[in-house]
């Protein structure tokens, strides 16, 4: 009889103390693996209409899976990979490299550029603008622009190290932590907007739409920082957090998991609103789902999901140490493991919230309606008056020192205002001479013509929405051919509205001013859009068909059947 | 009359599994299962002793901190040669870890730890990186086991004079090792820097090693990946090394191309001087651009390794995720197994079930270990020869099992080194060991049970006594007087008969063993 109670009791202690394992409901399962050659380094990135998923690996492969576990594609990086993946607003992605340099990659899978600046391993993925641009930190602590091309348009050296990823905010303003407890805020233009002091290297900033800036301290401190750069509170945890974390926020409520498994709700105002804890420690950031459920991910591969009015309940199990997880908007969770395999975990009530999903590129004329913002520069204000001048000898002058202003290097923060002038110029006596008699007399087609070359230089992805959307206007054949060529110099047509406008010039002109040279322009720019991004499009396909079956000069029909061959 | 029913069960038992679907089980089937990707075969039973992994490992750390002249030695058990010779160059040197015939390392894991032990102090290697070159050793020597060839055409003649064909390597039967074991691990050339990077794992993990572990049933893909790593790890090192060594070269290129400009009229010592620092500086030149070639070369073999692991990956994830419950081989038909021997007329051995009403039948799987005949037992269907379950243990004595209160009685063990001989009872389903006895057994002790009492030659204060077991196998009474160990066991009635030392023939109280 005591025998028997005895075992009765050691079989409840057991099953109170056992592991988790014993304990998981086990409603999330294993959607798919795929299994490569290395340990998955870095955060899995999504594509934003949730179906393709990109990650990269130690056997320095870059690969493309659907979000269905069909593999797609995989591209050799060549060397050594950083925790470095983000992909752009054109869906091109950045894969960063161990010695320190960035590989962009199109969606099909080909390289489009490297830019190597060999300094190490880089603290985080680089972060990407809406205009296209890349914006990334060094280990030495040098912060980098490039456009979407790979070219540098800037580079400046900070105080001190990087101390985690850089964070884009709104106007695409850059924050990046420093390891002496400095948070930098920089315009697009590399300058320094303000800087605020704070206790302890930084993690990763967070910044909501409206501008305010969250961050967490190695002191366990998180901080909220007003867009004028004013602390605004800042909470004491009292915990300590891994490197990786940061927090996470969604519905105006940040989530932060520490390191003991703590994990704290707070809201934008500084008010704790409740917390709980996991039996485990917690080494990445909280997930959120896409219906608002929390999970927290263990080290030793214990999934919780957490709520504030429930025990955390174990929900999966794995036997690998989890990288990065993030949730999608399918509702699958993606994650790599130091196992070499990729995992979709499918969290069984969260429902797909990928409808509609799609990055617009701004467009327009009045992207550069920032008047408040360069009115005062004295440059811009001479070249503006310039630029406005009824004189054609003043624009042209307008144009030559913008020329020359763009030959000398990167403008800094000349570059809104460059591209500014360069758009009133673009626009002058755009309107057919028919309509107007007055216009007739202020066309300077060569002055438009000059403009339109020199946005393809420096421009970016507003630059080549503006110059598509231009095309509609233009009438003159050499300055038709120029924005043409600058728009094949911009390469990047994420939403294929350039290749589509190729295809209605080519319908709608007809061929007494879609001329030779302007049908072999329409080649070259959609040959270079399509190596960009890796696909022909519909469009495009029957832009150069059209051309071949036109009554073009034979090298031009020829060029058009070679490009379309090609691909 | 006992005699002729065991006689007759035997009889019918050996009718019963003569029938028509003949079978043979593979060795190799009944060390399926197993978790290595290279199957060794370990001592599993009692043991009077177990030793922590610190002290067995703390073996391999004395033989590191206490070489010699190139040698060292853990009490004649244990010994390593360091062999190397700088003269002799594109062979191997290596150090010889030889076990000697006193060693009592009996389990794979134990060897393992000795030899991790030694690499992790005598090479600075972490204790992670230790461990997993420890297996790699064993499998490298397991695959290389007695083939001299081989060690002739790759290792130089320093490590070649130690070794012995019929011992070189390592054998996968832990019987074998004592006496009879030459582990051999490669160098590399930079191994007199004590450093990461001195074991030569391109070696250790060459295609006939990593064939080996791919034949396992997880093709080995663990042990594969952490070797990659490793391996990636010492290439990027080697790679800094090479950058340096770049960047300090060219500085002093440099260098002399300034001074060759600049002294033009140089005297002849001088002259000769720049001569010779020109020649150095080029043969450092060829070492180096070697050197840049065997990292390409190495960096493609890596590349090559991981593009097999993930492809043998993603096989295993798609068997895993497609295949239905595995179905049984058909086993061609062949002659019928010999029945288990009959038993000998001094040994009251029982067999009262050895068919299981499900279709299943107990056998004992022998293997000699240095003279002994030890088993494992096993559970096959005899209509297909599966193999439902094997034991852990593998040193079940005297050939014989009997049931006993819903388990199975056996005496396993050895007397060799920290193992010893109990008596056990196994699970009759998992055939796991469910209870074991704390006392020694003599080896060769008959084994006697009734209901639920077992009787059997004990060890009290160093001598031999007849002891008496509850159904916990825990001793409930042992003979006043010694007894001839070798003695056969009778029960009858109330008494149990015995021999003692002097030869005379005791009957003693079944009840407290006493007169």
């Amino acid at each position: 009889m005591l025998c028997r109670k005895i075992r009765y009791s050691v079989v409840t202690i057991f099953i109170l103390f056992a592991s988790p394992m014993l304990l998981a409901s086990q409603e999330v399962g294993i959607a798919w693996r795929y299994a490569t050659g290395g340990a998955i380094r870095g955060e899995p990135m999504i594509s934003a209409d949730g179906k393709m998923v990109y990650f990269i690996s130690e056997d320095r492969y870059l690969y493309a899976v659907t979000s269905g576990g069909i593999h797609r594609w995989r591209y050799y990086l060549g060397d050594r990979v950083a925790d470095s993946l983000s992909v752009g607003v054109d869906g091109t992605l950045y894969a960063g490299l161990k010695k320190g340099g960035i590989v962009a990659v199109n969606p099909a899978g080909k390289e489009i550029w490297r830019f190597l600046y060999g300094d190490g391993d880089p603290p985080g993925p680089p972060v990407t603008g809406t205009d296209g641009s890349i914006y990334f930190a060094t280990k030495g602590g040098e912060i980098y622009k490039l456009s979407h091309t790979g070219r540098i348009k800037w580079k400046i050296e900070t105080s001190s190290e990087v101390s985690a990823p850089v964070t884009l905010g709104k106007d695409n303003r850059l924050y990046i932590p420093l390891f002496d407890g400095k948070l930098l805020t920089l315009t697009p233009w590399g300058e320094v907007l303000w800087s605020i002091k704070l206790n302890g290297s930084l993690g990763r900033p967070v910044v909501d739409p409206d501008g305010y800036i969250f961050i967490l301290s190695s002191k366990g401190i998180i901080y909220a920082i007003g867009s004028n750069g004013e602390l605004l509170w800042n909470y004491e945890t009292g915990m300590d957090f891994s490197e990786k974390t940061y927090p996470v926020l969604k519905d105006n409520k940040l989530y932060l998991c520490s390191k003991t498994g703590k994990i704290f709700v707070i809201d934008k105002s500084g008010r704790l609103l409740w917390k709980q804890s996991i039996p485990e420690s917690v080494e990445t950031p909280c997930i959120l789902g896409v219906r608002g459920g929390l999970f927290v991910f263990s080290p030793r591969g214990n999934l919780y999901r957490v709520s504030y009015d429930e025990e955390p309940v174990l929900v999966f199990s794995m036997y690998f140490s989890p990288v990065f997880p993030v949730i999608a908007c399918n509702g699958y969770l993606f994650t790599g493991g130091a196992d070499w395999i990729f995992y979709a975990l499918d969290l069984g009530n969260e429902e797909d919230n990928c409808k509609g999903n799609k990055i617009t590129i701004t467009s327009g004329w009045n992207i550069f309606n920032t008047d408040n913002f360069f009115e005062a520069e004295m440059e811009y204000k001479y070249l503006k008056l310039l630029v406005e001048s009824d004189s054609i000898d003043s624009k042209k002058r307008a144009i030559r020192e913008l020329e020359e202003r763009i030959n000398k290097g990167y403008p800094g923060k000349a570059e809104p205002y460059i591209l500014n002038l360069l758009t009133l110029l673009l626009r002058q006596g755009v309107f057919s001479p028919i309509e107007s008699r007055n216009r007739w007399e202020k066309n300077y087609p060569e002055i438009r013509l000059k403009a339109a070359l020199l946005m393809g230089e420096i421009g970016n992805l507003y630059t080549q929405s503006l110059l598509v959307d231009f095309l509609r206007y233009e009438y003159d054949s050499r300055v038709l051919a120029a924005v043409i060529e600058a728009i094949g110099n911009l390469r990047s047509d994420p939403e294929g509205l350039a290749r589509k406008r190729f295809l209605e010039l080519l319908e709608t002109k007809g061929r007494r001013i879609i001329d030779n040279s302007i049908a072999k322009e329409i080649i070259v720019a959609i040959d270079k859009i399509i190596e960009y991004h890796g696909e022909l499009g519909d469009e495009a396909a029957r832009a150069l068909l059209y051309i071949f079956r036109e009554d073009y000069n034979r090298d031009v029909r020829q060029k058009a059947l070679s490009v379309l061959r090609g691909f | 009359m006992r005699r002729i029913k065991h006689l007759i069960l035997i009889f019918i038992t050996s009718l019963l599994l003569h029938n028509s679907y003949a079978l043979e089980v593979a060795r190799e089937e009944l060390m399926k299962g197993a978790e290595e990707p290279v199957v060794f075969e370990n001592y599993e039973g009692p043991h009077h002793r177990i030793d922590t992994r610190e002290a067995i490992f703390g073996i391999g750390r004395y033989l590191a901190e206490n070489i010699e002249e190139n040698t060292t030695s853990y009490y004649g058990k244990y010994s390593i040669i360091h062999a190397v010779d700088p003269s002799e160059n594109d062979l191997f040197d290596a150090d010889i870890f030889i076990i000697e015939a006193g060693a009592e390392v009996n389990h794979i894991r134990n060897l393992r730890f000795i030899i991790s032990g030694f690499l992790s102090t005598f090479y600075n290697y972490s204790e992670e990186d230790a461990n997993l070159l420890a297996r790699f050793v064993t499998y490298y020597n397991a695959v290389f086991r007695k083939k001299m060839d081989y060690f002739r055409e790759n290792y130089k003649q320093i490590v070649l004079q130690f070794l012995s064909p019929e011992k070189v390597g390592l054998s996968t039967f832990y019987g074998d090792w004592p006496g009879n074991t030459m582990i051999v691990i490669p160098l590399t050339e930079i191994a007199e820097e004590k450093d990461f990077g001195s074991i030569d794992s391109d070696e250790l993990s060459k295609e006939e090693v990593i064939e080996e572990l791919r034949e396992s049933e997880d093709k080995g893909t663990e042990d594969r990946k952490k070797m990659v790593e490793l391996k990636e790890r010492e290439v990027e090192r080697a790679e800094e090394k090479i950058a340096k060594e770049e960047e300090e070269l060219k500085v002093l290129e440099e260098q002399l191309s300034e001074k060759e400009e600049t002294d033009e009229k140089a005297s002849a010592d001088e002259a000769e001087d720049l001569a010779m620092l020109k020649e150095d500086l080029e043969k450092r030149r060829e070492e180096l651009e070697k050197k840049k070639k065997d990292t390409a070369r190495r960096e493609e073999r890596i590349r090559e390794e991981r593009e097999l692991i993930a492809e043998d990956t993603r096989r295993l994830i798609e068997q895993e995720e497609t295949a239905p419950e595995r179905v049984a081989e058909e086993e061609p038909e062949k002659t019928q197994p010999e029945t288990e021997k009959e038993a000998e007329p001094d040994l009251a051995v029982k067999h009262d079930a050895v068919l299981e009403p499900e279709k299943t039948l107990y056998f004992l799987s022998l293997n000699e270990v240095q003279g002994e005949q030890l088993g494992r037992l096993v559970l096959i269907n005899p209509e297909t020869g599966d193999v439902l379950t094997t034991s852990a243990v593998n040193t079940i004595r005297e050939r014989s099992f009997s049931f006993f209160n819903n388990f199975i009685l056996v005496l396993a063990g050895r007397e060799e080194g920290t193992a010893a001989v109990r008596l056990l009872l196994l699970d009759p389903k998992s055939l796991e060991t469910a209870r074991e006895a704390k006392e020694n057994i003599f080896k060769n002790s008959a084994v006697v049970h009734t209901q639920d009492t077992i009787f059997a030659v004990v060890e009290v204060s160093g001598k031999w006594h007849l002891g008496k077991f509850n159904s916990e196998l825990k001793v409930t009474a042992t003979s006043p007087r010694e007894i001839n160990p070798y003695t056969i066991i009778v029960i009858e009635e109330q008494r149990v008969f015995v021999q003692d030392i002097e030869g005379n023939i005791i009957g003693l109280k079944v009840s407290d063993l006493e007169f």
